[in-house]
């Protein structure tokens, strides 16, 4: 144990170097003094004594250096030593140090940014113990779509399935609320299974969770509260437990509320158990309408369990062919559910980008420095004259990058905070799970470090050992100051930029063809209206409004209603509304149809809406006439096409008149499908998020009228003004009817456009950063290049040089570095383009238009960058220069 | 003088970056420390000088010792804890520090003690046989 306590007192020498100094100071002193009395008694003079002495000491500064050496830590003393020399010399030289500073907190910011985004959102965990065992189940069909679990496949699994703790399922629905004495409020509902909470080990923190027996069909109805619930609406009184709560009209008991911060699945008010799902039991096995999730048994991969369930899904489709045929089961982490993983789409893009920002900003970093270096060419070879090492001369140029790092690091986290706070505000009304959010946690500090770290070893290390290199005896005869940059040192340089410029090129490419893809969706949707529109949703419970036709009534009973309001100028309803999910989509055969159409050969999205729709809209049709109030009736089978279905499978012939016939999923109810007339010609509009219009064929509302209606309300103001007005009109008809969803058009017109506004702009702000940064450091290196050769340029001048050749003699170099650097990042961009191809839409990844303005834009950047400096340099007289050394 | 590593003197030196092991004089790190060590089991509470001086008359003058080099060696074995210090007062009324041994010196300079004797022992039957 003896290094132990050698090891504590070096340790501590840091904490008493003062005093130990003194105290060997002293004991040197009277050694000395009693060596030279020693002297004098022997009959020297006290001078001679005194160098006697002296020389049988040894010498004296030697042992203090030794002594303090043994002392303490003489590595931490270096580079303290090394840490306040850098820490002056960044002061001294402020200009050099806040570009490179500037240079990597752009680049640290932005990956800082994009990591937050990715740690909140994609690597976010349920906030329960354990929370990687938990897995969402659900089905994919034959053509791969993703899919619910159907209630009698939920609890087949839940009984046979060995690779789990436990399986639950749920499923959410707003509904109103009312307690006694109360307005009702709107409220968003998760019915779960009894076991749900204790899968997720977490128990109500007043009163009791769910039981078996309230699990059932025709059992009491009983609710579990959220913890905002019952400090909002009921002031956190103790005697909540037992009250009567009216949910959609039917009374039920509360039993239990949940700890504060839990709302699972996404943003739960209220839990209910799952067999209140009204007539749950009696859905059919196709009905694929419930959530599934579970915890893996301990020590059971995700994989294992995916092969388990499989099995169990095979054994149900040949039990049950006709509901289960070609359905397998998949198994996700649950968060993956919601976010997907890393390697998907968006933020793989995102992180892909913001790397090569980083990148950038780090060559240029670098090219900044090993600028900066060779003029301390003249200081190296001095420190090497004096005994260093050429470690310890690259030690302490890597030691400047680390302090530049941190000071950089701490830029970049100031630069994040405001972006991700924008970011954070621009999706705050995108409803996301309770669990993920973004914040600045202790992975975001540590990712921060990790970058600081990286930054300096990338931006650093190369040019501290290409600078450490000296060959001192010629250094020092030179006049240090001109000493020309080693032709491996001016080719890493010329590397870097090549570098920069081919990543410059890539994100622009990348950002160009983002944009006009977000163009291209905006365009679109501009065919539309969109202000003065209010959006609401209305769901229809089974219970009161079990049949279509019912539904229709007080469809029609409402759209009058609205339309009748003052300062409303139009309102209808619809099955989905514009932009948004229409997940009905269908064969379609046509009359003139010589052979049977195979499944998936022609598909068409269908969506029911009301008479008023395209009027509501502002639009409208091409050809023909909107829906009247007959059609839908038997005998007026009609339906309306929009021009994209027209273009595709109508060739542009004339499609009034036409008729058509929607094939159902599953082949033996066919025969009762209705042949449609087209009656209308629309024109094309978006009916998913995210992506292009498709062919649609609009049916009357009365032909499908579903359980959750959209409401279209347009008023002659903005229209989230006439939401009182609407609530009011639906409560009058009927008081348990809950209003949810409430936004405006406008609204959800950019929401559906949120991915590729966010990725053209987030692109588009990388491509600039990176251009700038390159154009900077083209600049920069250009300038350096310029003023080293300042007395070259002068002699060749004075030898009759023209203006433009000297400035040849650069742009030389540049465009060298630009052709190659194109033609890198040309090359690069094809590479990369499947990365973008999901978010593309009408502009294909090879877009010429896209690519000859980047290619011009990166060519006129760099020439600028590179002719400002050397324009400057030409124009001096060469008299000046001359002398200039 | 055979170069027998200790471990110990292996660990010090690598925090000394690879510095010469032996003093100025040519004396091994740890014969010094063993001289010290000695010195002062058999003389008692010594300062630095007194040391240095108690040493070159033992080795009666065949040592050409940097007085200086004391101290590092001092620092190292009160490091390790085989001797302490403390302030006191000089025959001549002067401030100094004094030293001594600690019963882990003691022990220390036993083991040493044996382990130069075996290796003196073992070199001389080596050198003896003709």
């Amino acid at each position: 144990m003896t290094w132990l306590r050698v090891w504590l007192s070096r340790l501590m020498d840091l904490v008493l170097r003062r005093q130990r100094d003194d105290r060997l100071a002293e004991e040197v002193d009277t050694h000395l003094r009693l060596l030279t009395a020693e002297y004098i008694d022997r009959g020297m003079s006290p001078a001679d004594a005194r160098f006697a002495a002296l020389r049988a000491f040894g010498g004296v500064d030697q042992v203090m250096l030794r002594h303090r050496d043994q002392r303490g830590l003489p590595f931490v003393d270096s580079i303290v030593q090394d840490v306040r020399f850098a820490a002056r010399l960044l002061i001294v030289d402020r200009w050099f140090t806040a570009a490179v500073v500037a240079t990597l907190a752009l680049g640290i910011g932005s990956s800082t940014t994009i990591f937050t985004v990715v740690n909140g959102w994609n690597l976010a965990e349920l906030p329960v113990e354990e929370p990687d065992q938990i897995v969402h189940f659900g089905t994919s069909d034959a053509r791969g779509r993703r899919r619910g679990v159907s209630y009698l496949d939920f609890r087949a699994w839940q009984e046979t399935a060995r690779s789990f703790s436990g399986i639950a399922g749920y499923t959410s629905s707003n509904m109103s609320a009312a307690v006694a004495g109360h307005a009702a409020d709107r409220v968003a509902g998760t019915f779960i299974s009894a076991n749900g909470f204790s899968i997720l080990r977490e128990r109500p923190v007043l009163g009791r969770d769910f039981r078996p027996e309230d699990d059932r069909v025709g059992a009491e109805p009983v609710v579990i509260l959220a913890h905002h619930v019952w400090t909002d609406r009921f002031a956190t009184d103790p005697a909540v437990i037992g009250r009567t709560i009216r949910l959609n009209g039917a009374p039920a008991t509360i039993v239990g509320v949940m700890r504060a911060g839990f709302r699972f699945p996404v943003l739960t008010d209220i839990w209910l158990p799952l067999a209140n799902v009204p007539g749950i039991a009696a859905k059919p096995r196709d009905d694929r309408s419930i959530g599934v999730f579970g915890r893996l048994a301990d020590d059971v991969t995700v994989a294992e369990a995916r092969a388990e369930l499989s099995t169990i899904a095979r054994a149900l489709a040949e039990q049950f062919p006709a509901t289960n045929q070609g359905f397998e089961a998949t198994v996700v982490r649950f968060t993956e559910y919601y976010f997907g993983t890393l390697t998907d789409g968006p933020p793989l893009i995102m992180m892909v980008a913001v790397g090569f920002v980083l990148l950038i900003a780090c060559a240029n970093a670098a090219n900044l420095l090993l600028a900066r270096g060779a003029s301390r060419a003249r200081e190296m070879s001095l420190r090497a004259a004096l005994g260093a090492s050429r470690r310890r001369i690259a030690r302490q140029l890597f030691v400047e990058s680390v302090l530049l790092a941190a000071l950089a690091g701490i830029s970049g986290l100031l630069l994040a905070w405001p972006a991700v706070r924008v970011i954070a505000a621009e999706t705050a009304d995108f409803n996301l799970p309770y669990w993920a959010g973004l914040t600045f946690d202790g992975h975001v500090f540590g990712f921060v470090a990790a970058m600081c770290v990286g930054t300096a070893i990338l931006s650093g290390l190369a040019p501290a050992w290409k600078l450490s290199e000296t060959c001192t005896a010629r250094m020092l005869e030179d006049d240090g100051r001109t000493v020309r940059v080693g032709r491996r040192s001016r080719r890493l340089t010329s590397g870097l930029l090549v570098g920069e410029i081919a990543l410059t090129v890539i994100l622009l490419a990348g950002a160009g063809l983002l944009i006009r893809s977000a163009l291209v969706l905006y365009e679109v949707d501009r065919l539309v209206v969109t202000s003065n529109v209010l959006i609401a949703r209305i769901t229809m419970p089974p219970t009161k409004y079990g049949t279509p036709q019912e539904r229709m009534a007080f469809y029609e009973r409402l759209e009058q209603r609205l339309v009748s309001l003052p300062s409303v100028t139009s309102a209808a309803l619809g099955n989905a509304p514009f932009f948004d999910r229409a997940i009905l989509t269908r064969d379609v055969v046509l009359d003139n149809d010589a052979e049977p159409v195979s499944a998936g050969s022609r598909r068409v999205l269908t969506v029911p809406i009301g008479s008023r729709y395209f009027e509501t809209l502002g639009l409208s049709l091409r050809r023909g006439r909107p829906f009247g109030t007959d059609d839908g009736l038997s005998g007026h089978q009609t339906a309306i096409v929009n021009e994209r279905f027209a273009a595709l499978y109508l060739t542009d012939q004339d499609p009034i008149g036409r008729r058509i016939r929607l094939m159902e999923e599953k082949p033996s109810s066919n025969a009762a499908a209705v042949w449609l007339t087209i009656v209308g010609l629309s024109p094309s509009l978006r009916h998913s998020p995210a992506s292009d219009a498709g062919p649609v064929v609009y049916l009357p509302l009365r032909a499908q009228p579903g359980s959750t209606i959209t409401l279209m309300v347009r008023g002659t103001g903005d229209g989230t003004v006439l939401a009182p007005a609407v609530r009011e009109q639906v409560r009058l008809l009927d008081a348990d009817l809950p209003l949810h969803d409430v936004s405006s058009l406008e609204r959800l017109s950019q929401l559906s456009r949120w991915t590729h506004r966010f990725g053209s702009s987030m692109l588009g702000l990388f491509a600039g950063i990176a251009t700038l940064l390159s154009a900077l450091g083209l600049y920069a290196v250009t300038a350096y290049g310029v003023a080293q050769r300042t007395s070259e340029i002068g002699i060749r001048m004075a030898l009759g040089a023209e203006r433009s050749q000297v400035t040849w003699l650069f742009l030389r170099g540049t465009l060298m570095q630009l052709g190659v650097g194109l033609t890198l990042g040309i090359a690069g961009s094809l590479a990369v383009g499947h990365l973008l191809r999901g978010l593309l839409v009408q502009t294909s990844a090879l877009d010429p238009l896209t690519f000859t303005m980047v290619i011009m834009l990166s060519a006129v950047v760099a020439l600028i960058a590179c002719l400002v400096p050397t324009r400057r340099a030409s124009a001096l007289d060469p008299a000046i220069t001359l002398r200039h050394d | 003088m055979l170069p027998f590593n200790m471990t110990r003197g292996m660990l010090t030196s690598s925090f000394n970056m690879g510095r010469q092991k032996s003093s100025d004089a040519g004396v091994p790190r740890d014969t010094l420390d063993l001289m010290v060590l000695k010195t002062l089991a058999v003389m008692g509470r010594l300062h630095g000088f007194a040391i240095a001086r108690r040493i070159e008359q033992v080795a009666d003058g065949a040592l050409a010792l940097n007085q200086g080099t004391i101290y590092p060696a001092l620092l190292r074995l009160e490091q390790q804890g085989w001797i302490k210090s403390a302030w006191g007062t000089s025959d001549n009324n002067r401030r100094a520090r004094f030293y001594h041994i600690t019963a882990a010196g003691r022990r220390q300079l036993a083991a040493k003690t044996e382990f130069w004797e075996r290796a003196v022992s073992i070199i001389s039957r080596v050198l003896e046989q003709e």
